[in-house]
């Protein structure tokens, strides 16, 4: 026995120091502080290691605050994959600047702010907001979709709607277009093909897609918390309440215990069956069977998708310029003075520095750590990968508010909070499975034999990383590095607790500006990323092109 | 020699200066609900206490309760002063506030029943009735039983997401009890007449919110803060103030457990406690000063909604914090129950 295992780590060596780094990383700042919150669940004093448990299943309020939470979850789920899938195919059906177009408005939708949308999604949602007053012009009664399930599902909806999309693109980008001639050719109907091979072949993406959503609407707060309305809370909103208002942590541990598992009951059989990092992949782009002429109703479809994507974000454009502290719509009177406090206010271009800051390091921290860990995946068994691949996902599962509860905890005794280094662990933790998806799954495709060749022309292995590997794997690396960049930039929860006074990110920067205060700087700030944002896809957009051509 | 000399200077000098550091610090950290409010303690109460101290006070905002909870286990305080609402220090006296020195305990010029040991009355607010006069231009409801009277006043109406110190009184109110006799609270009959308007509320959670609904019409009629009203009316929302049966509130000043200088956190307090600070906080943002007899000087729309004039304090209703701060978790159950039935 000792002997066999002995024989695994010489035998796993080079792969065991790779993975050493994001392994101790995230075991010393992720696991053991959630876990140590997670025990919490088990005190239950002098009525028993379970009572929270039991407390929480015998309280029918508290089981239909689950039910709900799944069912929200799997209908925009489902709403995504129904949404999302015919866009996705005419991705994989077109090329040039179409295929630049449509890509484009995804990642720019991808790459707004979450804060931006939420605040716009207030602002159509409301009662005398754009969409009921729109609706009154059409001479019907109004709708009022702030405050309702339906209202947060579609704004979750359009949230969510890229994460559905990238991975359902690239999973069809790879499928072997000559499959269907085949078929055609051997009399299969249109429908038949797209049944029996199309489909069944973009399943990895689906499943991608939907896993990714899933469990991102499982533990969603922001959406729910600031569209949504007590009376149909979801459990994240529950957690925070007892959180917050009662201190009862063990009670919130307990729900949080629940969640998890409910989100690790879907994410372990799909990711057992279905290779579901692989299919975010950016696979050999072939230019077979796509540009032929696609149905009219396709771009029509894919015409409302762009309309979803893009429209609600640019009603922050108009609230940027009131003359008032005001967010009414439509805003009275105009003036510059938001965008100047903007950039003379302490609070506000203090908080963009840091975010950049924090945001430039943590891409680069996730990056290194990706890459490692992606080196690691390479050498070792199914089982091992899925275990890594487990490992990296779980901070996407945990709720965000027990993340920063025990990262909050953790940097207090080591005096991190406040700090950069703080906040660039902190968000290292939450980007590090969107920087390693893209990052492991290049490596996995790598062909190994380029590595052996350059191995057998006697290159040691440092050179073959830097001169041959490295070159290959860096679209992925890219992308795995604008993914974290983006979501440190991004990000709320956690800084919320991490950030203190003199340091802020610029998304709590915002944050407060909803909840505590009325501060149109939140709109000429979203209006000038959100123009960032375009200017940077839009840039990479013609880059592309040219280089293609 | 002369080295020895230097380094015995520097050593001398060094030593001097910890221990002077020791005696004050550079800077203390008052933590609130963030917002314009901490920027006007900032702007009045810090500002003299920099120049009488000279001692920089920095604000930090939100407080939350998990946040102090994790500072106070870790023994890693960084909030020198925090203003709460008074059901924490009642919950919490001596676990995560410590007790105030003699003179800021038992203090005579503030409204009975929001301090205790760990927290003196800072500032407040009124929870109020305000209605939209666009919809209802010949008068809205006056009082909370017409507050709860659909078919005479149809409309959307505003509620605070929370349990305690609101909801259920005026519920209770609606129903036709005393304000004197509130207390216990029937929870059963407040939450029946909660009942009866759950299709026509909407809920606000932070108090921007608040101010928002009102700019833009969103509800007929709200409960709202009145330092919260005060920017939607001077913003020109068409709303108007109810001053019956509104319920005071006041949140208390409080030195959490473990702070480095207990005595610059207590000098701080006493200079919140003046007089002047309280009427300048008042003047900058509308709260009602936790001072009995402070003088604010308001405009139109602060003198509307200004919580603290003899007539509005006297009719006030208070209610009683102590119970529902032992009660607190039943009535925070109760509420996510009713809200999810």
């Amino acid at each position: 026995m000792s002997s066999g295992s002995q024989n695994f780590l010489a035998r796993n060596k080079g792969m065991l120091m790779l993975m050493a780094p994001i392994v101790a990383f995230l075991a010393v700042f992720f696991a053991w502080p959630v876990v140590l919150v997670l025990t919490h669940s088990f005190d239950g004093g002098e009525a028993g290691t379970f009572s929270q448990y039991n407390e929480f299943f015998t309280s029918s309020t508290y089981l239909r605050i689950v039910v709900r939470t799944i069912w929200v979850a799997l209908l925009v789920t489902g709403l995504c994959l129904l949404i999302g899938y015919p866009y996705a195919y005419l991705m994989a059906r077109t090329k040039g600047w179409t295929l630049a177009i449509l890509t484009g408005v995804v990642l720019l939708s991808f790459f707004t702010s979450v804060m931006v949308r939420s605040f716009a999604w207030i602002v159509m949602l409301q009662r005398n907001g754009i969409i009921d007053n729109f609706v009154k012009w059409l001479g019907f009664e109004g709708l009022v979709l702030r405050g309702t399930t339906t209202g947060v599902t579609a704004a979750m909806v359009q949230v969510m709607l890229p994460f559905m999309i990238l991975p359902l693109y690239s999973a069809m980008a790879g499928i072997d277009k000559r499959l269907e001639r085949a078929s055609t050719s051997l009399g299969a109907t249109k429908w038949t093909t797209f049944r029996d091979i199309w489909f069944p072949l973009s399943m990895p993406g689906v499943i991608g897609g939907s896993v990714i959503v899933f469990v991102t609407s499982l533990g969603f707060y922001l959406i729910p918390g600031l569209v949504g309305s007590p009376s149909n809370q979801l459990l994240s909103h529950l957690i925070y309440s007892l959180i917050n208002t009662v201190l009862n942590i063990p009670l919130a541990s307990a729900a949080s215990v629940i969640m998890l598992l409910m989100a690790l009951l879907v994410v372990l059989p799909a990711m057992m069956r279905f290779d579901v990092t692989g299919s975010i992949s950016s696979r050999f782009y072939s230019e077979e069977g796509r540009g032929g002429r696609q149905s009219p109703w396709l771009w029509i479809w894919a015409g409302l998708v762009i309309a979803l994507l893009l429209v609600p974000s640019l009603v922050v454009i108009p609230l940027s310029f009131p003359e008032n502290r005001s967010f009414a719509f439509p805003p009275e009177g105009f003036s510059w003075r938001w965008y100047e406090n903007f950039f003379s206010s302490r609070e506000w271009w203090g908080a963009f520095i840091t975010s950049l800051q924090v945001a430039i390091l943590v891409t680069f921290s996730s990056t290194i750590l990706s890459v490692l860990a992606g080196l690691a995946l390479r050498r070792s068994s199914t089982r091992m990968r899925t275990m890594i691949r487990a490992l990296v996902l779980t901070p996407r599962i945990v709720p965000g508010v027990i993340i920063a509860l025990a990262v909050y905890g953790l940097f207090l005794d080591w005096r991190l909070n406040i700090t950069t280094t703080g906040f660039v662990i902190a968000h290292t933790i939450m980007a590090l499975p969107f920087a390693f998806i893209p990052i492991a799954a290049t490596l996995e495709q790598f062909d190994t034999r380029f590595e052996q060749a350059a191995a057998s022309l006697g290159a040691s292995r440092l050179t073959t990383f830097f001169q041959i590997i490295l070159p290959l794997i860096s679209t992925g690396m890219m992308t795995g590095a604008l993914f974290a960049f983006v979501i440190s930039f991004d990000e709320v929860v956690v800084s919320l607790f991490v950030g203190g006074v003199g340091m802020r990110t610029l998304p709590v920067q915002m944050f407060r500006s909803v909840a505590n205060d009325i501060d149109p700087t939140i709109a000429a700030a979203s209006t000038m990323l959100l123009l960032l944002t375009a200017l940077i896809v839009i840039a990479s957009t013609i880059f592309t092109q040219r280089r293609n051509r | 020699m002369k080295k020895l000399t230097t380094f015995v200077t520097i050593v001398a000098t060094a030593l001097a200066g910890s221990v002077a550091a020791q005696d004050k610090p550079e800077q203390i950290v008052v933590a609130n609900t963030g917002g314009p409010y901490l920027q006007a303690v900032l702007d009045a109460t810090g500002k003299a206490f920099e120049e009488k101290t000279g001692i920089e006070v920095l604000g930090d905002g939100p407080q939350t309760l998990p946040q102090l909870q994790q500072m106070v286990q870790a023994n890693r305080v960084t909030w020198d002063v925090v203003e709460v609402p008074p059901v924490f220090t009642m919950r919490y006296c001596g676990e995560l506030f410590q007790e105030l020195p003699a003179d800021l305990q038992n203090y005579d010029n503030v409204l009975p029943g929001f301090a205790n040991k760990c927290g003196i009355n800072i500032a407040g607010y009124a929870n109020i009735m305000l209605y939209n006069t666009k919809v209802f231009p010949d008068g809205g409801p006056q009082n909370w039983s017409e507050f709860f009277d659909t078919e005479k006043f149809p409309g959307k109406r505003g509620l605070w997401d929370g349990a305690e110190g609101v909801n259920l009184e005026i519920a209770l109110m609606a129903d036709g009890v005393a304000p004197e006799d509130l207390y216990p609270l029937d929870l059963d009959r407040a939450f029946a007449k909660l009942d009866t308007i759950r299709d026509d509320i909407v809920f606000w959670r932070s108090g921007a919110q608040s101010t928002q609904m009102m700019e833009s019409e969103e509800v007929d009629m709200m409960m709202a803060w009145s330092s919260r009203a005060y920017p939607a009316l001077k913003n020109g929302a068409p709303f108007e103030p109810v001053w019956n049966q509104h319920i005071i509130y006041n949140n208390v000043l409080t030195i959490p457990m473990g702070v480095p200088y207990p005595e610059v956190s207590a000098d701080f307090i006493r200079t919140a406690m003046e007089p002047a600070q309280q009427a300048r906080v008042s003047e900058l943002y509308p709260v009602t000063p936790g001072l009995i007899g402070a003088e604010p000087e308001l405009d139109e729309a602060g003198e509307k909604v200004f919580a603290g004039t003899k007539e509005r304090a006297e009719s006030a209703v208070v209610p009683n914090i102590q119970w529902v701060a032992d009660n607190s978790e039943e009535i925070n159950r109760r509420w996510t129950e009713w809200l999810n039935n």
